[in-house]
């Protein structure tokens, strides 16, 4: 069964064999970044889940990191 | 005669800088030996000299590992060491993934051999092995802080070592962690008349060594894509230790060996839910004020009302993922899948903090 793995440590996630590795936002908030107000945090939270969504339908030869289409606005 | 000159990498809590409040801590440095490396320059004695201690916020490093190494090197540079030193992390996973970056870094930039230690099954072996650095060793660790004396014992064994001669030898001779590669050697007998004294030892039951041990890492085959996006049944894991109000599945913060599910098929948003966050890993702050950041349930179920997708599970399964074993993360991960193939689930959204 396909896994989108959505986590902040892709490289380490990838390095572990995980085959499709989505990278979040941050350890602690990985869909999302609380610093932002509530709509711009639930749009990220999206961009997020439809990256994920498009791994799930790509064929990939092994371990593979799919960074979402957003610009990450802290830290 | 000058003693040798050793870096120790330290994460900010045995920096003593403070726990996971400081895990976005940049990088940092302090003269001298600090926490664990005072204890590990009383068991060096002369043979070297802890000259400089570099740390990092262990989150900071996750997710800035570039920057992050970029002036750990530089640390390392400036203060011109011979040696690096980096834990002993035991079970934790960022620190462990940290100190086998700092070494593998080091390592190549300035060619210092580089002693590590942390338990088997932190995840930073991986690394580690995925290197495969010369004269870059892990030592084994018991998997809790308790086991620091032997941990430190190990290192300073090793950095005693290196600092009087180049190499250290084989991993099974100086009980460090096979690093994935053999040392090359040369020995009396061929290695067809050494093939078949080992398969006659093995025949007639005497004890013989490998000279190949076999990679105990699995691999993953890799599943097939969905082909339907608008038929798919999705289905929710975290690992983020969001769980029901009042822990009635008594998640601890560490090492769960279980995992539970939740209702979730009538919320529109996990703010419609009354959870707790368990989880000794990271700071549980924002997760708890909104758990849709490790179960994105608000923004799948507009998905799912906008057709994007067919269907979302009714329950996400929940583990706490602090120090989890490999071995009973596979269990756990194995009697998940079962029951979403069971019911007939097509793909996984995996959440991890």
């Amino acid at each position: 069964m396909p896994v989108a793995f959505i986590t902040a440590m892709s490289t380490m996630a990838k390095q572990l064999g995980a085959n499709r590795v989505i990278t979040g936002t941050k350890i602690p908030h990985p869909c999302g970044d609380p610093t932002l107000s509530a709509e711009a945090d639930k749009a990220l939270r999206r961009a997020i889940v439809i990256c994920a969504l498009e791994a799930l339908q790509k064929d990939v030869a092994g371990p593979t990191i799919f960074v979402p289409d957003i610009t990450f606005t802290s830290g | 005669m000058a003693r040798v000159r050793i870096m120790h990498y330290l994460n900010q809590f045995f920096a003593g800088i403070g726990g996971e409040d400081k895990a976005n801590l940049p990088v940092g440095s302090l003269k001298g030996a600090v926490g664990p490396g005072k204890r590990l320059q009383e068991l060096l004695g002369d043979a070297a000299e802890i000259v400089v201690t570099a740390y990092c916020g262990d989150n900071y490093f996750s997710e800035h590992r570039e920057e992050a190494l970029e002036a750990i090197v530089q640390v390392a540079r400036q203060n011109q060491v011979a040696l690096v030193a980096a834990g002993p992390a035991f079970a934790s996973g960022r620190y462990g993934f940290a100190c086998a970056e700092v070494c593998h870094a080091v390592r190549n930039s300035l060619s210092a051999a580089c002693i590590t230690a942390m338990h088997l099954e932190n995840p930073g072996i991986e690394t580690y092995k995925q290197y495969k650095d010369r004269k870059v060793y892990a030592f084994p660790t018991t998997e809790m802080v308790s086991g620091m004396g032997e941990a430190l014992a190990g290192m300073a064994k090793g950095l005693a070592r290196l600092a009087g001669g180049p190499s250290l030898g084989t991993a099974s001779k100086e009980s460090y962690i096979p690093g994935g590669f053999r040392l090359d050697k040369i020995k009396s007998q061929t290695g067809a008349v050494r093939a078949v004294d080992m398969l006659l030892d093995k025949l007639t039951g005497r004890p013989f060594t490998t000279e190949i041990p076999l990679e105990a890492l699995e691999k993953i085959p890799v599943p097939a894509p969905i082909t339907n996006l608008k038929d798919a049944y999705l289905a929710l894991i975290s690992t983020s230790g969001a769980i029901k109000r009042g822990n009635p599945d008594g998640f601890r913060g560490y090492q769960n060996t279980k995992w539970a599910k939740y209702h979730i098929g009538k919320m529109s948003s996990m703010l419609d839910g009354e959870w707790d966050v368990i989880h000794g890993g990271y700071n549980i702050e924002f997760m708890k004020r909104n758990p849709n950041y490790g179960v994105p349930l608000d923004v799948c179920r507009d998905m799912e009302k906008e057709g994007v997708f067919a269907r979302l599970y009714p329950y996400y399964y929940v583990t706490p993922g602090a120090r989890g074993l490999i071995s009973v993360m596979h269990r756990i991960g194995k009697e998940i899948v079962t029951e979403l193939k069971d019911e007939g689930a097509d793909a996984v959204l995996l959440v991890a903090t």
